[in-house]
């Protein structure tokens, strides 16, 4: 990646410029910046970000001097309403990228899951968030995960102890965008050997001002741990996010990631999870369905390191109206990977003439005894299929959307919490007018 | 696998078949490129001005250039001053007919198992065969010339029909391409040419023969072929060169114009020296293919096996422009030894009801690398677009690698684009069932290999599948991982 502009680089790091003054994490934070700067934001023709030209979005979007002020506008009540009605669970709050403790409603004991704030003090005491905070980042080369090292304040530590079936943690973002304004939030998941975790993401705003989150989450699950993340984004078209997504896997251990992409400026997911034992498991599932002039771009990157592990990797896509959605996959088999199973595939249907559909599955395979697959479609409704339903009496329009939302479903089953499944559903009926 | 590793072993000891070189007496000019080694060719191909200018503005070009990184190959940089970029066979001027071409040139195509003279009689194929950049014989030039057609080599081309050259040249793959391309534009000695007129189906396979002989050369050959309105033709390029133990560079330019209702079929076998089992020496093949389907209901279709070279970067590739034109890419890629290759197409639809299909087979074996790269690109206006890939890998050998780049870009809702890949080894099953029913291991390999690879097989013509399993058999032969 070369550097495009030094400026916006520079902007960034200043912004946040007072918390390397005031926090102790400064021996992080600085080579994470100084890292930031030598790369840079992605140039025009870096390879992983070929069709979002995000340095001259973001520059275009944003003014990164204006940016000082933190999140007033929400109140704890108001966030607290926003929460799914779901007692047995854990909801917490983060207000512009910084976890609010207060905000939050805790259900599980501190026996079963830890839930900390990651700042200058956690780091001293707990030494397993000391070795773990940004271990995952450090050889994927993405600006984004250092520039988020370097000025993340106020993280959330989650710590599902050994042999714990958790209960379902909620996390909600709640941002307020007076003016132009950009959150960095962090979280940081650790599972136990043996123990459950399931986390659901989703983000609220307030203000009619260009947001941009540049949010992190890493996690390392451990033997024969399972963990479930959803991610909801629905927002405006005022919202600009890059999220990240690090994963480590060790023997035995499931991760099932969802994501699910519905309405933004520009969302732009790096999923990056490591397959570093035998007998791993990871299924990863999205959906984006989209119009107005969204851009999504999926990143996804899974590495194979460990002999017999299997990945699973299903996207769909459905985009309408100016709206542009990429997808790259990459399955990376490593040498003595192998055993591997490796399957992929990415559908896309496009509904009017400006949509514009990317995709790039990607097989890099060094080992021989392995079974690896991809596939990829983009097309459009099947006439005939249409014409049956019509001759059946069924509106074109409703038609439509009967195909589109079977198409979608597959994606939607693997949701396990009913109340973002009921929510999902919900928003495709909305989006096909039904 | 010890079993497996020894007959690995075997097979890939098997020396290179073209290995020889033979001592012509060669015209060559001083190694290294600058202006005057762009003009030093000019003139000894006795060009006129404007096409001396074009090399020039190419060689200029190319100087400001940067050598592409982004290929997945890994060679050591290529000292472009240590190259000889001209390297002719004496001879004498222009041969009227084969009696008059020299004779160690005719032994030389009979080792390689293309006697011109046989080839003539036996098999009706029109043969041009261009050695160390340079076209030294045509066949069938009277049979083909009665019907319009004009197949000869580049140079020839440039004296008799410079409208023609002038016109074309270019046209698909403009000097300034990429880094190759525009080092091909600065320096290429010769090539074929072929001209198809309005309305002829060319009655014979049309064939080049290329081969590297001297030493330190670089070949740089420029084929162009130019069908028009409602002409067919098929077209059959070969490759051999004699092994050394340095890495020679091979950087040619093939263009392809196809009018309305025009179809140009082009098969290759590449064989290239691939360097020997330790990865020493071997050809560079850093080719630059491309046609365009200018013309409605017009059609390209790129066949290639290739089992050469001990690095390639070639992309044949279809710019579909006319309505209802159709592009075809059918690739066997095998790789062994220390062999990288990162090949692949690319299918840019532009017109209506475009179509394009794209078959790959990579078979990896040994510490080889090998690479699909691909990019289907749909464009706005192209309604109904029709794309259909396939990519599957074969590999053989714990060593070797088999990577897919294929980019799908879609702007039009009416396409219909679909791609899959896969990637397995030789199932031991597979084996087992035909060890059981007596076919030894080797021949069940060789076996599945060829069931696998057929599919491109299929669509080479006739002279050239026989010789093209062959080739697939001795390289791989055995190699079960």
């Amino acid at each position: 990646m070369e550097v495009v502009d030094r400026n916006t680089e520079e902007l960034l790091i200043n912004h946040y410029s007072q918390l390397l003054e005031t926090d102790p994490l400064g021996g992080l934070r600085k080579a994470a910046r100084e890292a930031f700067l030598k790369l840079g934001l992605p140039a025009k023709k870096a390879e992983a970000y070929k069709y979002t030209l995000i340095a001259r979005i973001l520059g275009k979007n944003f003014d990164f001097t204006a940016l000082t002020e933190p999140a007033t506008s929400w109140k704890k009540e108001a966030c607290q309403d926003k929460f799914y009605p779901n007692d047995e669970a854990n909801h917490l709050v983060f207000t512009n990228g910084l976890y609010n403790q207060e905000f939050s409603k805790i259900k599980s004991s501190s026996a079963d899951l830890v839930i900390e704030t990651i700042d200058s003090q956690s780091l001293e005491n707990i030494a397993d968030l000391k070795q773990n905070l940004g271990a995952l980042t450090d050889d994927k080369q993405d600006a984004f995960a250092w520039l988020n090292l370097a000025t993340f304040s106020q993280g959330l530590f989650l710590h599902s102890l050994k042999n714990k079936d958790n209960l379902p943690t909620y996390i909600y973002h709640f941002n307020d965008a007076p003016a132009a304004a950009v959150s960095m939030p962090r979280v940081l998941a650790l599972v136990e050997s043996g123990s459950r975790l399931r986390v659901y993401e989703k983000t609220f705003r307030s203000g009619e001002a260009n947001h941009l989150t540049n949010s992190l989450v890493e996690v390392d699950v451990k033997a024969n741990g399972e963990l479930r993340w959803t991610k909801l984004q629905n927002q405006t078209m005022a919202d600009y996010a890059i999220e990240g997504f690090y994963g480590i896997q060790e023997r035995d251990s499931r991760i099932y990631t969802n994501t699910f992409t519905f309405k933004t400026a520009l969302t732009r997911n790096n999923l990056y999870l490591s397959l570093d034992a035998e007998n791993c498991e990871t299924h990863m599932h999205g959906l984006y369905h989209l119009n107005q002039t969204s851009h999504v771009d999926n990143y996804t990157s899974v590495d194979h390191t460990k002999p017999n592990s299997f990945s699973n990797e299903l996207y769909k896509g459905i985009v309408d109206e100016k709206a542009h959605a990429v997808f790259n996959g990459k399955i990376y088999v490593r040498p003595q990977a192998q055993k591997t199973n490796a399957f992929q595939s990415n559908n896309n249907i496009i509904l009017s003439d400006d949509a514009k559909v990317n995709t790039k599955p990607q097989l890099e395979i060094w080992a021989d005894d392995v079974k690896c697959s991809h596939g990829c479609t983009t097309g459009q409704l099947d006439e005939e299929a249409i014409f049956y339903l019509r001759s059946r009496g069924i509106a074109k329009q409703h038609a439509k959307a009967l195909m589109l939302n079977a198409f979608a479903s597959e994606t939607v089953q693997e949701v396990q919490d009913e109340h973002i499944r009921a929510e999902v559903e919900n928003l495709i009926l909305n989006k096909l007018g039904v | 696998m010890s079993k497996d590793d020894q007959i690995l072993e075997e097979f890939t000891s098997k020396e290179y078949e073209h290995g020889w070189s033979v001592d012509f007496e060669a015209d060559e000019a001083p190694l290294g490129i600058n202006e005057d080694i762009v003009r030093f060719i000019s003139t000894k191909k006795e060009e006129p001005e404007w096409l001396l200018e074009w090399r020039l503005k190419a060689y200029r070009r190319w100087t400001e250039m940067t050598e592409p990184t982004w290929p997945n190959v890994k060679y050591p940089a290529i000292n472009y001053q240590g190259i000889r970029y001209y390297s002719a066979p004496k001879q004498k001027k222009n041969p009227k007919n084969l009696s008059e071409v020299d004779p160690e040139l005719l032994k030389t195509f009979e080792r390689l198992g293309i006697s011109l003279q046989e080839q003539k009689r036996l098999t009706g194929v029109a043969v041009d065969a261009v050695i160390d950049s340079v076209s030294v014989a045509t066949t069938f030039k009277e049979t083909l010339s009665e019907l319009g057609i004009i197949f000869c080599s580049f140079s020839e081309a440039v004296k008799e029909h410079p409208d023609l050259v002038k016109k074309y040249l270019g046209s698909v793959v403009p000097y300034n391409d990429n880094y190759f391309a525009a080092l091909n534009s600065a320096v290429f000695s010769d090539g074929s040419f072929c001209y198809i007129p309005k309305g002829v189906r060319c009655p014979m396979e049309l064939s080049t023969y290329f081969r590297i002989n001297a030493a330190n050369t670089g070949q740089f050959e420029r084929t162009l072929i130019v069908a028009e309105e409602a002409s067919y033709v098929s077209y059959l390029e070969g490759c051999t060169a004699p092994q050394r133990d340095e890495n020679q560079l091979h950087a040619a330019v093939v263009e392809i114009f196809a009018a309305k209702d025009a179809e140009v079929k082009y098969s290759t076998v590449q064989n290239w020296y691939p360097g020997d089992r330790n990865g020493k020496g071997g050809i560079y093949n850093f080719v630059t293919k491309r046609g365009i389907c200018d013309g409605d209901n017009s059609k390209i279709s790129w066949t290639q096996v290739e089992t050469g070279s001990a690095v390639t970067w070639k992309y044949p590739s279809c710019i579909l422009k006319g309505d209802n034109s159709s592009g075809e890419f059918y690739s066997v890629a095998v790789t062994n030894n220390h062999q990288q290759a990162d090949t692949g197409t690319k299918m840019i639809h532009i017109g209506k009801n475009t179509r394009s299909r794209i078959v790959s087979k990579g078979i990896s074996a040994g510490k080889s690398q090998n690479s699909y790269r691909g990019q289907v690109h749909i464009l706005k206006r192209a309604e109904n677009a029709r794309n259909f890939s396939q990519c599957d890998s074969l590999l053989m050998g714990d060593q070797c690698g088999a990577h897919t780049f294929p980019y799908i870009d879609v702007e039009n809702n009416s396409a219909q684009v679909e791609h899959e890949a896969t990637t397995s080894k030789i199932g031991e099953d597979q084996i087992f069932y035909c060890q059981q029913r007596g076919i030894d291991e080797e021949s069940a390999v060789a076996l599945i290999v060829n069931g696998f690879a057929k599919e491109v097989m299929n669509k080479l013509p006739m002279e050239f599948a026989v010789e093209a399993q062959k080739l697939l058999a001795l390289t791989l032969e055995g190699s079960v991982g």
